[in-house]
């Protein structure tokens, strides 16, 4: 039985040769909420999908959706998953239709209720004027909506979304996070990966902040944002390198996490107010001119931040 | 049911595909026309498909023939032998050649001297000069005498000196079996204290003589045959170009269709890169079935292929594949053959971009040895011995039985080869696959 858990993570392990790519990694996903996965590239959040998935093995552990076992009843589980992969996989030379009634019959569907829910797949993704255009030629927006159609196709218990926004445009992107709201609004589990805070924050009932194959936080998003306390986040660019103000910086009071980023300085501070005077003496004696100042609420970026001293982009 | 929507998924990628309908059909159509157009098979006046252009052949018999020409000679001849009125093994063998079945492949004409018969070959008038030695009918009758027929040939031909050579050889072979025949009786008659004297003897050789030109009559066809095309179960009314047409056409079908085996196999690396591969298994869909819905569009692919390539070749180029059945048993064989090579050479293989020229190498060599003995010259008996170490020999030596009139038994051991192979390909790739893809 599931007993309310759509997805029981208990212990999972995965280890390639030396590679130790997923750590003792638990976590429940209540059913008909989303639990985000959030993290940096290479945080071993695909590799979790791709067990929970049974397209991989645990080194070691064991998970269960919908009460079965990844392990001894993977029919059962593909049964009760739709899966939205991180790249669109597509027959580009099928067209939208032809996609959604193949891989409707890979679920299992036939006859008159394929043709009726592919119909009604067309309509959520928008796609009912262009179902017979060949994939190859639509743009990458209509893919990732199609790619999601197929993943809803069967009515599945659980959605497994990774990384579904990556490399789209802010509109696709919108539609896709609209998506997922109405699905949660249907009653459906969703299991989000994603390595963008604000779509954690936008969607997630739950979240497991993970970074290097483990899991370093995980609550609601206020759960994880009380982590930091009432710190904030200030983002500062300056007219120099950052080496001559860095050590400084760090040693001022106030000041919990300094960190160089893509030209820019992350810092965590306890009181923006209190600590950017100080932070503008300092660089003005070390001959260094801040020419722009982000101060940021509390969020997860700030979180991750404060976790591994490490931005969540990196 | 799954594997079917699978296979048919596939089908419907394939065909939509303009170069791989291209490399399916037209690629080995226009290499079979290519060689029909070479032979000139469009420049005929019928509809024949093939016509072997007549080589000119100077013949001079210098034979100075050593037969008795009395009547008590003639008395022992059979009645109704051609050797009435013929004094020499040279009249043999120029009546021979000069015969009616040879009418359509050769043109013999008699030349004065062996000097202008050369010269007419140096000046590519003629193709061949044949030259009967002075000694040819002597050499027949003393065991120690030696004759040499010379054939003189132009070296920019091939294919018109090697049918007169052949024709020749046939006849030289006949004789000589006469000659050690002859010589092993008299031996023997000696030995029992039975000499021959002069006139037994020549009567003895007259007989073989008759029995030589009958079986040379037999040899031509006699009536209409030119060159009876014998295969192992049984002769064939097959002109001999329309035979090598029919030949160049099974082994271009052959071939591709083993090149469209692992082609199409190809297409499970091209959906694990794409990503659709590994969709697939997240589905309530076995890898088995998965499997078997690639190797099922393989075969259906190879299947349609065969079958149109068949029709086509019978429609255009007047070929005759044979029984029905026996046919149908070799394209069974190769239909099971092509894919699992496919999945083989794909267990192989790590990545679509390797696969171009891995499956093109290794299916290009394994085709050019299955089927260099179509093109070896005199089909070569050891061509065809090193074709069956791969697939498609096997392939060829069943439809080449069957185009000879070989039935469905005849054709069994070729067919059962083709599965036992399917059978170590299919298990070896889809082991591999399955541990690849586990």
């Amino acid at each position: 039985m599931s007993n309310g858990k759509a997805i029981q993570a208990l212990d999972l392990h995965k280890s390639y040769d030396e590679i130790q790519a997923v750590r003792g990694v638990s976590f429940d996903v209540r059913q008909g909420e989303v639990f985000a996965l959030l993290g940096p590239n290479g945080a071993g959040k695909s590799t979790i999908i791709s067990m929970l998935c049974c397209l991989l093995q645990p080194s070691q552990g064991e998970a269960f959706v919908m009460g079965h076992s990844i392990l001894k009843e993977p029919s059962e589980v593909k049964a009760a998953i739709g899966v939205i992969p991180q790249e669109v996989a597509l027959y580009e030379d099928l067209s939208a239709r032809e996609n959604l009634i193949f891989w409707g019959k890979m679920y299992g569907l036939r006859g008159p209720a394929l043709k009726q829910r592919v119909d009604e797949i067309l309509e959520l993704i928008g796609l009912r004027a262009r179902q017979k255009g060949r994939v190859g030629k639509f743009s990458g927006g209509m893919k990732r909506r199609l790619n999601i159609g197929i993943g809803l196709l069967h009515r599945p218990q659980v959605v497994i979304m990774d990384e579904p926004t990556v490399g789209i445009d802010p509109q696709s992107r919108r539609n896709i996070l609209d998506n997922v709201k109405e699905l949660r609004g249907e009653g459906m589990t969703v299991l989000y990966t994603t390595h963008y805070m604000e779509e954690a924050q936008e969607l997630a009932d739950h979240i497991a902040s993970m970074d290097m194959g483990e899991i370093i936080a995980q609550g609601t998003c206020d759960d994880l944002i009380k982590i930091v306390g009432e710190c904030d986040r200030v983002d500062l660019t300056i007219s120099a390198s950052a080496d001559r103000v860095l050590e400084t910086w760090k040693a001022t009071p106030g000041v919990y996490q300094v960190m160089p980023e893509d030209g820019k300085l992350g810092l965590l501070v306890d009181d923006s107010n209190l600590v950017l005077p100080k932070l503008f003496e300092s660089a003005s004696g070390a001959g260094v001119r801040i020419t722009w100042v982000d101060i940021q609420e509390p969020n997860l970026e700030a979180v991750f931040l404060h976790l591994t001293g490490r931005a969540l982009r990196d | 049911m799954k594997a079917l929507d699978i296979a048919l998924k596939d089908l419907t990628q394939s065909f939509r595909n303009l170069s791989v309908l291209a490399f399916i059909f037209l690629v080995p159509v226009l290499v079979t026309g290519m060689f029909y157009l070479m032979f000139g098979g469009l420049g005929g006046d019928d509809d024949e498909g093939f016509a072997l252009p007549r080589t000119e052949v100077q013949i001079v018999n210098l034979d100075a023939g050593g037969l008795p020409a009395d009547a008590g000679f003639l008395a022992s001849v059979p009645q109704g032998s051609d050797l009435r009125g013929i004094h020499s093994m040279g009249e043999v063998l120029a009546q021979f050649l000069q015969g009616e079945g040879f009418a359509e492949v050769m043109a013999v004409t008699a030349a004065p001297d062996a000097a202008s018969a050369r010269t007419a070959v140096d000046s590519q008038e003629a193709a061949v000069a044949i030259v009967i030695p002075q000694n040819f009918t002597a050499a027949l009758i003393d065991p120690t005498e030696r004759a040499v027929v010379e054939l003189y040939q132009d070296p920019t031909l091939t294919l018109g000196p090697s049918v007169v050579k052949g024709i020749v050889s046939q006849f030289v072979d006949g004789f000589s079996g006469s000659k050690v025949a002859i010589g092993a009786n008299v031996e023997q008659l000696n030995d029992a204290g039975l000499a021959m004297d002069a006139a037994q003897l020549q009567v003895l050789v007259a007989q073989y003589l008759a029995s030589a030109a009958g079986q040379g009559r037999q040899q031509i066809g006699g009536e209409s045959r030119l060159l009876a095309v014998v295969s192992p179960t049984g002769e064939g009314d097959a002109s001999p170009l329309v035979g090598a047409v029919g030949l160049i056409m099974a082994g271009m079908t052959i071939f591709y269709g083993f090149f469209t085996g692992p082609s199409s196999v190809q297409s499970i690396l091209s959906e694990d890169e794409k990503g659709t591969l590994a969709r697939l298994f997240t589905t309530p869909t076995p890898q088995s079935t998965i499997l078997g819905g690639k190797f099922l569009a393989t075969a259906l692919t190879v299947l349609i292929q065969f079958i149109a390539l068949l029709v086509f070749g019978s429609l255009v180029f007047g070929i005759e594949w044979g029984n029905p059945i026996a046919v149908g048993l070799v394209t069974l064989g190769i239909v099971a053959a092509s894919p699992a090579f496919g999945i083989f050479l794909m267990s192989l293989i790590k990545r679509a971009r390797q696969a171009g020229v891995v499956l093109g190498g290794v299916v290009t060599l394994t085709g050019i040895l299955g089927l260099a003995s179509i093109f070896a010259a005199n089909r070569s008996p050891a061509a065809k011995l090193v074709s069956l170490f791969v697939p498609q020999g096997w392939a060829l030596r069943g439809l080449e039985l069957a185009m000879n009139g070989g039935g469905a038994g005849d054709v069994l051991p070729a067919v059962v080869a083709l599965l036992a192979w399917s059978a170590v390909f299919f298990v070896i790739g889809v082991t591999r696959c399955r541990k690849r893809f586990a």
